[in-house]
């Protein structure tokens, strides 16, 4: 079977073919098999490293389809800050905290860029969310938009299509629709109105990747928040209601969306629009202020890279 | 308007899109080396804040995956270092502990088995026979990625296979030979 030029087996062909890395070398693997062929003992002995390969991978190949919880991203997402002020730097520290999903402030032990923890970064979120009165955001030009109506914005070469969610069936109208934007992220804001008095604020951006759309809920300072991921966009509900009507909510919002789609609109980067790069926290009345609609709507097969330009 | 620090942020943040690609593989390797959700995850955690702060430095050599690995195992070396001797033990360099573990009756497939097998291992055999199973990876590129020669990384594979086969796969076989009697 092995001709008078045939390379002998070794020790380490055995432990290649054990581990499936002769798979694209047949004729070496041909040889390493009839060199086993004639060894039983040796045949064993990789048989038994076959198997162990399979054991471990077995034991923990599920591994790589779990979900990664936001955290991780978190670390990769932080920048080094700019000097601004703290006002500034409270709006920036709520952005970052929206666009990489709410889940590190019950931990309260990530950093923020400069420097503070994530918990009070997000009091401050609060506080900012509590602080604003209803009757008095600026620049409203339509009282209530409906589900009809596309809200797109561009991010460098990235724009992502989604339709304002229609709460009213729960007693909310849009009250208010804004662009909000710094340390590198940019969010959208959609402030809803109930009916009785209660307030409810959402908030879309993009996220890295795809990961399973768990819906997570807490509760701080009678503030409920949900928060979850679907997709290319990452979604917080921060409300004064109580976690029942808020699941509902939730839910509304999380089918509504789900039509949301992230397309690609040009293979080189954009300048960056005028419209939106000036209109830091101002309120936008109009989608088409956002920036032109994408013309191409592939759907999206696989997370693709965004990046979001800076102010 | 897009400055030049600009420019190199970008591709700073295609660096970190990358990163974040590997995520998966690298919680898989962790919870292989420690088997404890939380400890695989601290390791993880540690090893991207590294890489996030090295991130220049790794200018597109090879694959990102083997340059995130060689941090993780770092981390994994240093941690394992360090419980060594908060318990107060030397580092085990002979599989010791065949020990009385009592025949099977019945063939068992839990995956704890290996794992617990593996967990015996020295740290530096354990992590190379753990990547070439769970990867895939050739011996260069494992090599690599522990950022050893590769007559190392085989003879580390080799000890740990053959410990294996002590404390778990002939032990194994006895429980079928049983079984089948």
């Amino acid at each position: 079977m092995t001709g008078p030029h045939a390379k002998s087996v070794t020790e380490l062909d055995l432990m290649a073919y054990a581990d499936g890395l002769l798979d694209p070398y047949p004729a070496r693997k041909a040889e390493v098999e009839a060199y086993l062929n004639r060894h039983p003992d040796v045949a064993r002995r990789i048989r038994d490293y076959a198997e162990q390969n399979e054991e471990i991978r077995a034991a923990y190949g599920g591994v790589l389809e779990q979900p990664v919880p936001a955290r991780f991203y978190r670390i990769l997402e932080r920048r080094r800050g700019s000097g601004t002020t703290t006002a500034a730097r409270a709006a920036m520290a709520a952005v970052l905290l929206v666009a990489t999903g709410f889940g590190g402030w019950l931990a309260g032990t990530i950093g923020a860029p400069d420097g503070r923890s994530i918990q009070t970064a997000f009091d401050d979120a609060i506080a900012n969310y509590l602080g604003a009165p209803s009757g008095m955001r600026p620049g409203i030009t339509t009282a209530q938009a409906g589900p009809e109506r596309p809200l797109d914005w561009l991010a460098d070469e990235l724009s992502v299509r989604l339709q304002i969610p229609d709460l009213s069936p729960h007693g909310f109208v849009l009250a208010d629709k804004r662009l909000v934007s710094g340390n590198g992220h940019r969010v959208v804001r959609l402030d809803y109105d109930g009916h009785d008095g209660a307030r409810l604020t959402l908030f879309v951006a993009p996220r890295w990747s795809e990961g399973a759309a768990e819906i997570e809920f807490a509760e701080r300072d009678g503030v409920t928040l949900a928060y979850w991921a679907n997709g290319p966009l990452v979604y917080a509900l921060a409300s004064d209601i109580d976690r029942p009507r808020m699941a509902t909510l939730t839910s509304t919002i999380h089918d509504s969306m789900r039509s949301a789609k992230a397309v690609r609109l040009s293979p080189k980067p954009s300048p960056m629009p005028e419209g939106p790069a000036e209109m830091a926290d101002a309120p936008v009345g109009n989608a088409a202020v956002l920036g032109p609609p994408a013309g191409d709507t592939r759907p999206l097969g696989e997370p693709q890279p965004f990046e979001l330009q800076p102010n | 308007m897009v400055a030049d620090g600009e420019d190199e942020e970008e591709g700073m943040d295609e660096v970190r899109w990358l990163i974040a690609q590997q995520i998966p593989h690298l919680r898989r390797y962790a919870l292989a080396l420690v088997r404890h959700p939380e400890t695989a995850d601290d390791l993880v955690q540690d090893c991207l804040e590294r890489a996030l702060r090295k991130r220049r430095l790794w200018q597109r050599r090879g694959s990102v995956r083997n340059w995130l690995f060689r941090i993780l195992y770092n981390i994994f070396i240093d941690h394992a270092r360090r419980a060594a001797k908060e318990r107060g033990h030397v580092p085990i360099h002979e599989v010791g502990h065949v020990g009385s573990v009592p025949a099977r009756q019945e063939l068992r497939v839990a995956c704890s088995d290996i794992g617990e097998a593996l967990d015996q291992l020295p740290p530096q055999q354990r992590a190379a026979v753990i990547l070439v199973a769970l990867e895939g990876l050739s011996y260069d590129e494992a090599a690599d990625a522990l950022g050893v020669p590769v007559g190392t990384l085989r003879s580390r594979v080799s000890r740990a296979r053959e410990a294996l086969r002590e404390t778990h796969t002939s032990r194994r076989r006895k429980g079928m030979l049983q079984r089948v009697k």
